[in-house]
């Protein structure tokens, strides 16, 4: 699976342009909204730009040469969804370290119970987006799936526009994290169902992609 | 139609063998269809588009699930594709890479899987096809973007080559180009070619055995040198008889000439008036695919 | 040895490579012992396929010619000088055929015929 996610990764370094201009995005909106907001915005972008790889596997016609090289196609698909995985986590890191700037700036106060609850939501928002698009385009490919892919991204959108309108839920939540402090056995809760997810959907993807005709 | 293969080649051990390649895709089915490649021969698959060809290679190649058949590799069971494709070299219509990867970053980023792989090799081999090295793949023009693909699918050190109709829409230079890579080849004794083409006439002097397919079915399979022996052009004037004329393969008439192809053996039908030609591979192909259909028909 | 073949020729290419190999060794440009050219190697120098050179090299396994040795190839075997003299004796009747053929198609006269002869004969 090494080589696999060697490929992947070096087909990654063709996109930085595009990289680049999600993280210069981030910054922006993280910054705009308020402390730690760059974190769950990371994991919302990293949901965005997954479909990127399926594209460029379209576009080069890569399924026939995976089906080509010595390796298997779970080989292809637990690569695949290391590789995004591995996205998140660069994603992350610039997230907190947006995150931590704007604490140094001194424009909000922003306590670890605050802090890990956003890496939370924002690993929930990866493990759900891509748990659901990433089935659908092992099964279909690119073009007949990205409507699929657009789901989980518009949907997060939405939710994401409507809490960020309505400022007294966010302050509730903000009151509810300081008040009660974090909410330690929520939270692992979360990332454990979360880790399931993800599982049930490499398990799905791999007999989907099995099955797809290339 | 009989399957013809000499005492001598049916004891050469087998680099493929698929037996009863079953694949439903729609409305095309492709039939019960066996492949054989001896070691250390080129096997040459022919036949209009839309027969099959593609269909039987990626059923070989575990590209689409089959619904019934097998396949073995060097008499191996070719169910775990790490392991089958580590010894099979493949090249398609078009590359399978990536219109952004730069040409030299092919053999980095494809080379890394196998263990075998020879960079030298590949770099020697882009000189010699005359390959720009820094240039990305999507610029290739279709000859570059097929020496590519033959350059690629060579490095890993494979036993067998499948092509799928590489040279389609090729200039006779390059076409030429692959053919002689193929005979290079072929020269190690361990090797084997199966090769699809509607092109027949890249197959003579290069492929020994050969197999038609036409509408989803395996119509001919022997050696090329049976096939030419077996079959003949016939074509004359007047009425030569029921038997005669019923021997003939896709039977055309025009006003009182008919002409077709028959089998060397039923030559006596025929009087003297009946002038008998050598056929071309392309001739019998032409014409076994054209009795295919008016045998459907029921003609 | 060199072997050149003519695709356009009626002669089957398996059988002109049988006859040039067989006048090679009745000629004396083989000799027993000889190794003649590795049968893949050939068939690619020729743009022939395998089975075309395997064929040609079967055949004069068979006629005696060579003989097949496991994993070095096809060795001259000593020529019999009997059937050598009948093999190039029949070549030359063959050629000499041809050249009674065309003569005749060209309405020489036994004694024209002749004096060509003559003049081929004296050509280096």
């Amino acid at each position: 699976m090494i080589h696999f996610l060697a490929l992947d990764l070096h087909g990654l370094v063709g996109r930085r342009m595009r990289l680049l201009a999600v993280a210069a995005m981030l910054i922006f909106f993280g910054i705009d909204m308020g402390p730690a907001f760059a974190i769950p915005l990371a994991a919302v972008a990293c949901v965005l730009i997954a479909s990127d790889l399926f594209l460029m596997d379209e576009r080069g016609r890569l399924d026939i040469l995976y089906a080509t090289l010595p390796v298997g196609r779970t080989t292809v698909v637990l690569g695949r969804y290391t590789t995004v995985l591995l996205e998140f986590l660069v994603a992350a890191v610039i997230g907190n370290t947006v995150a931590m700037l704007d604490v140094d700036f001194g424009r909000a106060p922003l306590g670890p119970g605050m802090l890990v609850m956003m890496n939370v939501v924002g690993f929930v928002i990866v493990a759900v987006g891509l748990a659901v698009q990433l089935p659908a385009f092992f099964a279909l490919g690119y073009t007949k799936a990205r409507f699929v892919g657009l789901v989980p991204p518009v949907v997060i959108a939405v939710a994401g526009l409507s809490v960020g309108r309505k400022a007294d839920i966010l302050q509730g939540l903000a009151a509810i994290v300081r008040g009660r402090g974090v909410s330690v056995p929520l939270e692992a809760a979360a990332v454990a169902g979360c880790v399931i997810v993800l599982a049930a959907s490499v398990l799905a993807a791999r007999a989907l992609y099995v099955r797809r005709r290339l | 139609m009989g399957y013809a293969v000499n005492e001598k080649t049916s004891a050469t051990p087998l680099a493929l063998r698929a037996e009863g390649l079953t694949v439903r895709a729609g409305d095309f089915l492709l039939d019960a269809v066996d492949v054989e490649v001896p070691t250390g021969y080129v096997v040459g698959m022919v036949g209009p588009n839309g027969a099959g060809k593609t269909t039987t290679i990626k059923a070989i190649l575990g590209m689409v699930g089959r619904s019934s058949g097998f396949v073995e590799l060097f008499g191996e069971p070719a169910s775990r594709q790490a392991a089958r494709n580590a010894q099979i070299g493949v090249v398609l219509d078009r590359p399978f890479f990536s219109p952004d990867w730069r040409v030299a970053s092919v053999g980095t980023r494809v080379g890394r899987f196998y263990p075998t792989w020879d960079a030298d090799r590949f770099a020697g081999l882009l000189r010699e096809f005359r390959l720009p090295a820094r240039t990305s793949v999507g610029a290739l023009s279709r000859g570059q973007g097929m020496r590519l693909s033959f350059a690629v699918a060579l490095c890993h050190d494979p036993r067998l080559l499948i092509l799928d109709e590489p040279t389609g829409g090729l200039d006779p230079v390059a076409r030429a180009e692959l053919v002689e890579g193929l005979r290079e080849f072929m020269v190690d004794e361990n090797h084997s070619v199966l090769f699809s083409t509607h092109i027949t006439s890249d197959l003579d002097g290069l492929a020994d055995f050969i197999q038609v397919l036409d509408g989803g079915h395996s119509t001919y399979r022997g050696t090329l040198d049976d096939l030419h022996a077996q079959f003949a052009l016939v074509q004359g004037v007047g009425d030569p008889g029921r038997d005669a004329l019923r021997a003939v393969l896709g039977l055309r008439r025009a006003r009182d000439r008919f002409e077709g192809m028959i089998r060397v053996a039923d030559s006596h039908l025929f009087g003297r008036d009946a002038e008998l030609s050598a056929a071309t591979t392309d001739d019998i192909v032409v014409h076994l695919v054209r009795a295919g259909h008016d045998n459907e028909k029921g003609l | 040895m060199r072997i050149l073949l003519a695709p356009s020729s009626a002669m089957p290419l398996y059988e002109q490579i049988k006859d040039q190999v067989r006048a090679a060794v009745y000629g004396g440009g083989l000799n027993a012992g000889d190794m003649l050219p590795s049968l893949r190697r050939l068939a690619a120098d020729l743009r022939v396929s395998i089975m075309t050179v395997t064929r040609a090299y079967n055949d004069l396994a068979a006629e005696g010619l060579v003989r097949n040795e496991q994993g070095r190839g096809f060795v001259v075997r000593p020529v019999d000088s009997d059937r050598a003299k009948k093999a190039l004796e029949e070549r030359l009747r063959a050629a000499l055929r041809d050249f009674v053929g065309a003569a005749r198609a060209a309405r020489l006269t036994r004694s024209e015929a002749a004096g060509l002869l003559d003049t081929e004969w004296d050509t280096p």
